[in-house]
Order: structure tokens, then C-alpha cells, then sequence
């Protein structure tokens, strides 16, 4: 076990980072949010901690929090706008949003070191910190699933008017949902700056996008275990696919045409739905089906 | 005991009068009808009142407040409720859930307490999905409580997506069609239920085709053609109008 550990360990360490920015994408979607913006939040998150970290030596958990409001502060702003658009349009919106990041990244060479990034920045984090943030943002998400705003969320999801006519003020929900995510994402982006030495520009661009999308693709856009499966996914095929060498990305696109066209919940809801749909025949639910029948029996 | 009163209410959409300065009240513990042809514009004034459609000229109060610029959740928060003609529920969520969702309004928990799983979050959780049980049971649909709503049958489909409606208990309700698509002893059950919720003090408005029905429950009666009132009173006088006849028979009154 701890033999396996070690050999893995870096490959744990990115699992995890990928599972909560993957918690920051699943958030907004599964409230009807097309958001694409997490590698911009996790970018200002990232960014913000190193500078802050490097260059004036602020405490690490100073610079996580600083990190963590800027990712709302920024998030709420954006909500504002995007609380206008619908499906693809706010997609496009927040792809623009972290191609904003990117060019303001580099344009503040002075700042933010431009192209070359910055480096030398303190390797703090361990397996032990990044599974006690997972673990946190998933208590929190499965707090959101059994109350009220989970409700609100699934309801925006599937028919916002509805929601309005409820009397869900949906804006202010909208907003709740993204800045949650920024919020996620902000951190995860912070926390992955302090495991990696030093962070550039390219590390948040289309490819990190992608990357945060796919999790949520593969493992599922509404259960708790969706971004985990993605992230597993996501984490095992490089080493499966080593023979591969330069060729992994083919391997990666089959995949995702797989799921999608067989499993188009992701695998982690598909597995989670399915279980659910075992439990429903229990015997207890059983004689509700029965009685079920039996009043379209009597109709 | 509130009222909800429309006074003066016009909807145009560029040169088409869709609703055409109408008057009208709904009275708490009542149920008051609404009915006309096809395309008379019933739908209309519900999402007139409900904040869907801003009005282009009238107003809309519930007793003395003023309701008429009011967004939909505003308007639905102050306790006035709706079903919509084209069913909608959250075809994802089981029938159960479907209806816990209608108990927004009365909700207390706030955000902070939803995050972080406080008790009193769960527990109005746990007590909001046993009150939304009982309500199923007086819908007579228990049995379905935990399929996926979309997969119901339509009849059913209405009466889920009426019980969220009065999950709250709000003041007034609009039902638009609530029993197309039922037959008899279905919609028997229904006016049961209409019943026990007037005398429970609510107000409802009941859009209709089926003239029958409206007949039987309401006492009061408003016929809306081509986005006029073309007459309002008692079932019995309004369905022997001249104007009524014309209007769903088609020709002249007296031809008819």
C-alpha cells in the first residue's frame, strides 16, 4: 500500500487537484450555469497566492484566503453579465473571460512575469492538505445536494421558469452557483501553485479548460462521484496509454466519443443512477409498485 | 382574506389586443372561472398577473398592494401561485422532490446553513419531504413518489404539478387547464380537492374549456373572447348569454 503510494504519488497529488477543479466546473453546470470559467479562476487563484507568496512573503494561509476572495469577487462580477445569457452564449462568454486572463497575464509583464510565469514559489502542499480540500468541498456540495439550494440548483437546471414561479429569486441563485465555483476554482488554482514550483500562463489557457470540462464529461455533471470518476479517468489513461508515446491524445478523444455516445450522463452518474435504480427494488418499493399498478388498474 | 383584483389590464403585442382593458376579481375562498374559445387570451392573463407579461396599460393588486411591475418570483413570493397550461414539471427529479420544490416560499433555513449541512437545514428538509408525502396522498398519487416525474402519465403530471402549486399555501392560484386530459371520475377528484382548498380560505381561478366543470364549482364567471370580457356573473346566467353562445357556438345567437 504505501509502497504504492510513493510510486504514484505525484499522479495522486494531480488526481485531486483535477477532482476539485472539476468540483468548480460541476457546480456551475449542474445549476444551469454553461460555465467554462474555472481555468480563469483557477488562474487568478494561482496567481494571486504566488505573488503574494513570493514576492511579499505573506503566510501561506493569508494568501489562500486572499486567493479565495478574489475568485468570488470576480465571480460575482462576471455573474452579473452572464446572468443575461443563455446555454452556448455564456459558454462563449466565459471562454472569452479566461482568454481575458490569459492576455492580462501576460500583458503585466512587470506584475505577473509575463510568458515566463513565476518560479521559486514554496512547495507546501501534500497529499494530506489537497485530500483535506477535496473532502471539504465535497462535504460542502453534499450539504448543497440534501438542503435547499441543492433543490434551487437542480430546479434552474432543468426549468429556470419554473423556479421563478416558485418564488426563487433565480438571479441571485445564478450568481450563488457561479461564485461557488470561483470560489473552487480560485483555491484548487492556489493550492496547485504551491505544489508546482512555478506557474506560467500556458498552464491555465485552452488546454486547462479542456481539462476541467473533460472531468465533468466523463464522470458525470449531477452526483458527487461524477468529477471523481472523471478525474480517475483522466489520471490512469497517460499510464495506460504509455506505449502510446506522442499518440496519447488519440486514445484520450476515443474515449470521450465513447462516453459520450454510450454513457451520455458520464460515467460516475450513469453508475450512481444505476444504483439507485437496484435499490428502488427493494422489496419495500416493490408493493408501492404494486400499488402503483393497481390504481392504473382501477383507472 | 385577500383578493386579487385586475382593473383596466391591456396586453398588446404590437397591433394585436391580446387582452383588451379587462376588469376582474378573484376573492379568497372562492372559486372564480375564467373560460372563452380558443385564442381568447385565458393564458395570457395569467402570465399578466403572474409577472410574465408586463402590462401594457392597467393594473394588478392583491387587496391594497399593487403587483403590477412586480417580477414572477416577486409576484409569487407575495403568495399567488400558478400551474401552466403545457405542464411543467422537472422531468429529472422524482415526483416526491418535484413537489418539496413548490415549498420555496415557506422555506425559513437560510443559504449559509444549506452550505455548510447545518441541522436545521436537514431537518426542514426531512420535514418539508413529509409534508409534500401527505400531499401526494391527497392527490392520491403516494405510489409514483419516486419516479422520475417525466415518466408519469399526463393526468398525474397535472395533479404533481398542482399539488407544488398550493404546496405553500398561497393566497390565490391560477389553474390553467387543470383537469385536460381527465376523465370524469378524475376530475370529480379534483373538484373534491378545489373544493376543501376554498374552503381552506384560498382563492383559486380556474381556466377552462370544459364549460361543465367551471359550471359546477364557481360562482362567478368570466367569459373572455378575442381579449374582451364579454360577460361575467353567475355560471347559470353567463352560459345562457347570447354573447357566450356566439362566441363558442360560432354564427349569430339566434341562428343557433
Amino acid at each position: 500500500m504505501m509502497s504504492f503510494y510513493y510510486s504514484y504519488q505525484p499522479l495522486i497529488d494531480f488526481f485531486l487537484i483535477a477532482v476539485g477543479l472539476g468540483y468548480s466546473q460541476q457546480l456551475a453546470l449542474r445549476a444551469g450555469v454553461f460555465s467554462i470559467a474555472t481555468a480563469g479562476f483557477s488562474a487568478l487563484g494561482a496567481y494571486a497566492t504566488a505573488i503574494l507568496v513570493t514576492r511579499y512573503g505573506a503566510p501561506v494561509p493569508l494568501a489562500i484566503l486572499v486567493s479565495a476572495v478574489v475568485g468570488m469577487a470576480v465571480s460575482y462580477v462576471l455573474s452579473v453579465p452572464l446572468a443575461r445569457l443563455r446555454g452556448a452564449f455564456q459558454a462563449i462568454a466565459t471562454l472569452a473571460f479566461v482568454q481575458v486572463v490569459i492576455a492580462l497575464l501576460l500583458y503585466f509583464e512587470g506584475f505577473t512575469g509575463g510568458a515566463i510565469g513565476i518560479s521559486g514559489i514554496p512547495r507546501v502542499m501534500n497529499t494530506g492538505w489537497l485530500l483535506l480540500a477535496v473532502l471539504v468541498t465535497i462535504y460542502v456540495i453534499w450539504s448543497i445536494n440534501r438542503t435547499s439550494v441543492g433543490r434551487v440548483f437542480n430546479a434552474l437546471r432543468q426549468d429556470d421558469s419554473v423556479a421563478a414561479s416558485l418564488g426563487v429569486p433565480i438571479k441571485s441563485y445564478y450568481a450563488l452557483a457561479f461564485v461557488l465555483s470561483g470560489l473552487i476554482g480560485a483555491v484548487f488554482g492556489a493550492l496547485r501553485s504551491l505544489y508546482v514550483f512555478n506557474i506560467e500562463p500556458v498552464d491555465f489557457g485552452f488546454h486547462a479548460m479542456v481539462a476541467s470540462l473533460t472531468v465533468v464529461v466523463l464522470g458525470g455533471r449531477n452526483t458527487l462521484l461524477g468529477p471523481i470518476a472523471g478525474a480517475l479517468i483522466m489520471a490512469i489513461l497517460p499510464e495506460l496509454a504509455r506505449p502510446l508515446a506522442e499518440n496519447r491524445g488519440i486514445l484520450n478523444g476515443v474515449i470521450l466519443i465513447l462516453v459520450i455516445t454510450f454513457l451520455p450522463n458520464g460515467v460516475g452518474d450513469e453508475l450512481v443512477y444505476w444504483l439507485r435504480r437496484r435499490l428502488r427494488r427493494t422489496p419495500k418499493t416493490m408493493s408501492k409498485r404494486e400499488e402503483g399498478t393497481d390504481v392504473v388498474a382501477a383507472d | 382574506m385577500s383578493s386579487l383584483r385586475i382593473e383596466g389590464a391591456c396586453k398588446y403585442f404590437g397591433g394585436l389586443k391580446a387582452v383588451d382593458g379587462i376588469n376582474m376579481t378573484v376573492p379568497a375562498g372562492r372559486i372564480t372561472g375564467l373560460i372563452g374559445p380558443n385564442g381568447a387570451g385565458k393564458s395570457t392573463v395569467v402570465n399578466m398577473i403572474s409577472g410574465v407579461y408586463s402590462l401594457t396599460k392597467g393594473e394588478v393588486y392583491l387587496d391594497d398592494q399593487q403587483l403590477t411591475r412586480l417580477h414572477v418570483d416577486e409576484v409569487a413570493r407575495r403568495g399567488i401561485a400558478r400551474t401552466f397550461q403545457n405542464i411543467r414539471l422537472l422531468p429529472e427529479e422524482s415526483v416526491l422532490d418535484n413537489v418539496v420544490i413548490g415549498y420555496f416560499r415557506k422555506q425559513h433555513s437560510g443559504v449559509m446553513s444549506s452550505l455548510m449541512g447545518l441541522p436545521a437545514a436537514l431537518a426542514e428538509t426531512r420535514r418539508l419531504r413529509e409534508q409534500a408525502w401527505e400531499l401526494l396522498g391527497r392527490f392520491g398519487i403516494q405510489a409514483y413518489a419516486d419516479y422520475e416525474a417525466g415518466s408519469l402519465p399526463y393526468g398525474h403530471q397535472r395533479r404533481v404539478e398542482i399539488a407544488r402549486s398550493i404546496a405553500a399555501e398561497p393566497l390565490v392560484v391560477m389553474l390553467d387547464e387543470p383537469v385536460a386530459g381527465m376523465n370524469e371520475v378524475e376530475s370529480a377528484e379534483m373538484a373534491e380537492i378545489f373544493e376543501d382548498l376554498a374552503r381552506s380560505g384560498m382563492g383559486l381561478l380556474l381556466i377552462e374549456h370544459n364549460v361543465t366543470f367551471v359550471s359546477r364549482l364557481c360562482n362567478q364567471v368570466y367569459v373572455l373572447d378575442s381579449g374582451r370580457m364579454i360577460a361575467e356573473g353567475p355560471p347559470d346566467a353567463v352560459t345562457r348569454d347570447p354573447k357566450v353562445i356566439e362566441a363558442y357556438i360560432g354564427g349569430k345567437a339566434d341562428a343557433a
